[in-house]
């Protein structure tokens, strides 16, 4: 039946693939029944399809596990009311390692799934030969079974959702092409199509990997590429019995599962092959490309090494087909930076079916509540991609990389291959003749760490130390002790102004930022619900001039908040100042002998106290110096012009040569800010957990008139916290903590690890974790627990600290 | 035995075909594999070669990514491949078939030769006739069953309605396969990787001293056959009905 393209929605879903029919199905169930999803072809034609429909749902994050578990429960269950089966089968997952370091990463997650309340637990070799008769185990050296994960069928789930947001009221409509939109400012008015226009007050772009190009024509910055992406079925073959764990084998990039009686084997494969750089075509459906044997062929050697018996299985199929993948192989989610009402839902990265539920569920949040009500998923939120990033070099070069990112062994601070030297501070050079090793962040190249001379800056990574972790020691110890200099030009910052700049500010400020000129302010943005959606220090320059600055990852995310928080007739003009100030460190006890030499400024804590700002001459530049330290040392950061900061480094370092001034890497910056007690957004501070929580009411002026959050906070002060965030150390010095490791109270599993490293100073782990008791947190309950935290299977106990471990009054950084 | 299977290197039969100019098709991230019929005189040229020993040669006149089709032909257990290169699809299959025994005089006379009934992208059914011709031996079509004999083949051609006859041939002759004659294998892994490293020659189709002015039929268009349209219901009473279906099949379809 031909159905007629309607004049007018509230909400228009551009693709009909399992992310578009996810998200019609969610809205619907939230009440939004004016919903038309537009498909070029045939609903899953595109890439949903040829997808292994997979259902695994332990992933690094429990932002991402929550997405998981929502596909996972609703797929089991959505038949009920579709009468359309998913196909969902609980097979089971079997994961192994023929390598140390991928032993040991299972080991990790071993940990990682008790944080996530998933069972994936050691087997041994002769049950895995139980469950999978076919498999060589002769170098397998452990393994692990998560029982409850399964599979399902890729297009019955996407119909499934299809039939539900159909049955709810929503519109779903084949064979209609997307050609353009009609932009209004920053909103998408109508949607213009081979069958005619239709008008939206609300659109979600979810064209998979269609999404980049048709992202151009919205002005809006969709970094995905096309790579292509293959596997095989074999023909019925002994062995392989319907109901088999689906067998991951990640060190040979494939994993393995029933199909009809025989297997089909799949890949995530280092070095894929870009496709579709130019252009996707428009008249793609259900499409086929032409393979590649020299490609196919370590697959298919690593297939039969895996599964003797596959040398003698006849090949059924070789399906290459192509799917998109983002440059940090994370989805790209929610409203786009500077539009209102338009929604990104792609960037899949061939986990679209696993997690397509879930972004759909947290899409139509974002349209109903304004935000993902059911959990912050910011490692997939727009607000990182960058315009810079639709730069068709970097996508086509990082794009190859990805794909085998999946299955490659996740080594704590791994860098990307690909795409490297996008962007580099004006130290850049210096930094490197000097034996800096640079890790990437959003393009941006930091010094993470420095080689001695003699010793090659590069990382070696494993699971315990890494060979750069004595010289980031020492670096740390630097600051510690004498003087240390560290390059974060990557952070961002903002000059803010106007005659209603202030106003904006306190409205979401949780400080008052209403401070004399020259005053630097530490607050959080909050959201309504007192939850933290950035963390910066906003120094005022003038009566109506604020420079904001905030990491270096989350300026497109605060930037847009502030923007959005701008009243239309408010006389308030936000500018990122990021590219135009490098910003050097210049921390620890001897910070101010070594400054003194380059300055005539006076910087004794009477002519410059901390907390303050103002331009001082270093060398030949005149930087803004900011009295603040990360480090929790004394010192200054220097915001200096760019095209005046090789100059003022080479002052500073000629000036620190007496004092044996020591260049410092960000391990070390992260390592000391722990000691500190610094909180890190969103490690450890998220727009989940509100200031009091995570113990920075110090920071909350509630003198203040009205500002977001104010009531939710007076409220939570009212009743009492239930959770607070503690910091802890690992008694043993020897474990190494990352993330999400999972801790206990008294012998019961409470809380996960948020970011942990070393503490060079303190010598031993040190992390932060938020504990919970729901009748009331104090600290006499706190200190009253004994704690544990799980570390690759073993347990190590742990000292929580009210207070930061390393100069808990923060004395010496006003010394 | 050495036995000569032409393979044409056509277009999936599920590929999205974009016609671009008067008489060519965007072949960019098209899928292409053997012709289906040819597929039928492979398996039955391997099992041949399997059960009396000899070799399977497959001939394909094509573009250079024939190639990697030619690899999956091999990959079902032919020992090697000759291609010979051409810039177009479509060639007039007096030609097609004038290079293909050039080839065979190179490299020495099979004791039979198969092809498939037609190719599945120009479907004209002429090559097996036209090459029979050149090479002065008999032919039979759309042959659905084959034994051997001394010297001869028995072969079962369908000739419409489910009717067949039994012809007789002498070898060497050509063999025109299609379904039924035998279930085509699939490759295995070690075959796809040892197809690889077989010969494969490639000679110019004007080294051969095929003159393509010489073609008698050339392709002049190419068009899409016009999409079906989904159903339309038709609404309203019955007479409603009628006198819409009348009036769709009078304007819209001009039928009546």
């Amino acid at each position: 039946m031909t159905k007629e393209l309607p004049s007018h929605a509230k909400v228009v879903i551009v693709g009909g693939g399992v992310i578009g029919c996810a998200t019609a199905y969610h809205l619907t169930k939230l009440g939004v029944k004016d919903v038309v999803v537009l498909e070029r072809k045939e609903l899953t034609c595109g890439t949903t399809w040829a997808a292994a429909g997979l259902v695994v749902q332990l992933r690094g994050t429990p932002e991402m596990v929550r997405m998981t578990r929502h596909g996972y429960e609703l797929y089991q269950e959505i038949e009920k009311e579709t009468t359309q089966p998913t196909g969902f089968v609980k097979t089971g997952v079997i994961n192994f390692a023929t390598t140390q370091h991928r032993a040991h990463e299972l080991e990790m997650l071993e940990s990682l799934a008790i944080s996530f309340g998933i069972d994936n637990h050691p087997i041994g070799m002769d049950e895995l030969k139980a469950r999978w008769p076919l498999i060589n185990t002769q170098d397998i050296i452990n393994a692990y079974y998560m029982p409850n994960d399964g599979v399902v069928n890729p297009v019955d789930t996407a119909m499934s959702m299809a039939v539900g947001a159909r049955k709810n009221g929503a519109l779903i409509l084949e064979d209609t092409e997307v050609l353009d939109f009609e932009m209004k400012s920053d909103r998408v008015t109508a949607v213009v199509t081979d069958k005619g226009t239709i008008k939206c007050e609300c659109m979600v772009l979810a064209a998979g990997m269609w999404s980049r190009e048709l992202g151009r024509k919205l002005g809006i910055s969709v970094p995905l590429h096309a790579c292509q992406h293959m596997h095989f079925v074999t023909l019925p073959m002994e062995g392989a019995k319907k109901g088999m764990p689906i067998l991951r084998d990640q060190d040979g990039c494939l994993y393995f599962r029933e199909e009809v009686g025989g297997l089909l084997i799949g890949a995530f494969e280092y070095g894929a092959i870009p496709y579709g750089t130019k252009e996707i075509p428009s008249d793609w459906s259900f499409r086929e490309l032409p393979e590649d044997m020299d490609h196919l062929e370590p697959l298919m050697e690593a297939a039969i090494h895996r599964i003797p018996d596959l040398a003698e299985a006849e090949i059924r199929r070789i399906t290459t087909t192509a799917e998109s993948f983002t440059p940090d192989n994370m989805y790209i989610m929610g409203e786009a930076p500077g539009k209102k009402k338009l929604y990104t839902a792609c960037g899949m990265n061939s986990s679209g079916i696993l997690c397509g539920a879930g972004v759909g569920k947290k899409t139509a949040e974002w349209i109903v509540e304004g935000y993902p009500k059911s959990g912050h998923i910011w490692e997939a939120d727009n607000r990182r991609c960058y315009s810079w990033m639709m730069n068709i070099n970097y996508l086509r070069d990082r794009a190859p990389e990805t794909p085998g990112n999946l299955y490659g062994i996740h080594f704590p601070f791994k860098q990307f291959e690909t795409a490297r030297n996008v962007r580099m501070s004006p130290f850049h050079d210096r930094l490197k003749d000097r034996g800096a090793c640079f890790g990437q962040m959003f393009g941006y190249e930091r010094a993470n760490w420095f080689a001695p001379e003699g010793v090659e800056p590069k990382y070696e990574y494993s699971f315990h130390r890494q060979n750069w972790f004595d010289y980031s020691g020492e670096e740390h110890m630097a600051i510690r002790e004498n003087v240390g200099i560290y390059d974060l030009s990557s952070m961002s910052n903002f000059i803010f102004q106007g005659k209603d700049a202030l106003a904006v500010l306190q409205k979401i400020c949780g400080a008052d930022v209403d401070a004399p000129v020259g005053k630097v302010v530490y607050t959080q943005m909050l959201n309504e619900r007192g939850g933290i959606e950035a963390d910066i220090t906003v120094t005022r320059l003038d009566a109506d001039k604020f420079f904001i600055v905030t990491a270096g990852a989350n300026a497109l995310r605060d930037f847009d908040y502030i923007e959005r928080a701008i009243p239309e007739d408010a006389h308030a003009f936000l500018n990122d100042m990021s590219s135009s100030y490098a910003m050097l460190g210049v921390m620890g006890p001897n910070a101010r002998k070594l400054l003194e030499k380059c300055t005539d400024a006076d910087l004794s804590n009477a002519g410059f106290p901390y907390g303050t700002a103002r331009e001082i001459a270093v060398g030949y530049a005149t930087p803004l110096a900011v009295r603040m330290s990360y480090a929790g040392e004394l010192g200054w950061e220097l915001y200096v012009p760019t095209e005046f900061a090789a100059g003022m480094f080479d002052a500073l370092m000629e000036a620190g040569k007496d004092l044996g001034v020591r260049l410092v890497g960000l391990h070390a910056v992260d390592s000391l800010r722990l000691e500190r007690g610094f909180r890190h957004w969103p490690s450890d501070i998220d727009p989940e957990h509100t200031p009091l929580e995570a113990g920075l009411g110090f920071a909350v002026n509630f003198d203040k008139d009205d500002f977001l959050g104010k009531e939710a906070l007076l409220v939570q002060k009212q009743q009492g916290l239930k959770r607070k965030l503690v910091i802890f150390t690992v008694d043993d010095p020897e474990p190494l903590i990352y993330h999400d490791e999972p801790i206990y109270r008294n012998g019961e599993l409470v809380s996960e690890n948020t970011h942990g490293a070393y503490g060079h100073f303190v010598g031993g782990s040190i992390g932060m974790c938020y504990l919970k008791n729901g009748d009331g947190i104090t600290n006499d309950w706190i200190m009253d627990g004994k704690y544990e935290i799980g570390v690759n299977g073993k347990m190590y106990p742990i000292t929580i600290h009210l207070s930061a471990p390393h100069d808990p009054r923060g004395e010496r950084a006003k010394q | 035995m050495k036995i000569f299977v032409c393979v044409k290197h056509v277009p999936d039969t599920a590929a999205t075909i974009k016609v671009a100019g008067e008489a060519g098709y965007e072949e960019g991230g098209v899928k292409f594999v053997s012709n289906p019929y040819d597929e039928f005189g492979i398996e039955e040229a391997v099992k041949t070669v399997e059960k009396n020993g000899g070799e399977v040669v497959i001939l394909t006149v094509g573009k250079a990514g024939a190639a990697a089709t030619m690899r999956g032909a091999m990959a079902m257990g032919a020992h090697r491949g000759i291609l010979v290169k051409t810039d177009t699809q479509f060639l007039d299959p007096a030609l097609t078939a004038q290079a293909l025994k050039a080839a065979m005089d190179q490299d020495g006379l099979g004791d039979m030769v198969f092809t498939g009934k037609g190719s599945v992208d120009s479907e004209s059914f002429q090559t097996q006739y036209c090459l029979a011709a050149a090479l002065g031996v008999p032919v039979a079509n759309e042959v659905s069953a084959l034994s051997l004999g001394e010297g001869k083949a028995v072969a079962e051609q369908e000739t419409g309605g489910g009717d067949k006859q039994v012809l007789e041939l002498s070898l060497p002759c050509v063999i025109g396969a299609t379904k039924g004659l035998n279930e085509p294998r699939y490759p295995k892994f070690p075959d796809i990787m040892k197809a690889k490293k077989k010969e494969l020659r490639e000679i110019d189709i004007a080294d051969l001293g095929i003159d393509l002015s010489q073609g008698r039929i050339c392709l002049e268009t190419l068009e899409i056959v016009p999409e079906r349209s989904g159903a339309k219901m038709l609404e309203g009473d019955t007479d409603a009905q009628i006198a819409e279906l009348v009036r769709i099949l009078r304007e819209d379809e001009k039928v009546i």
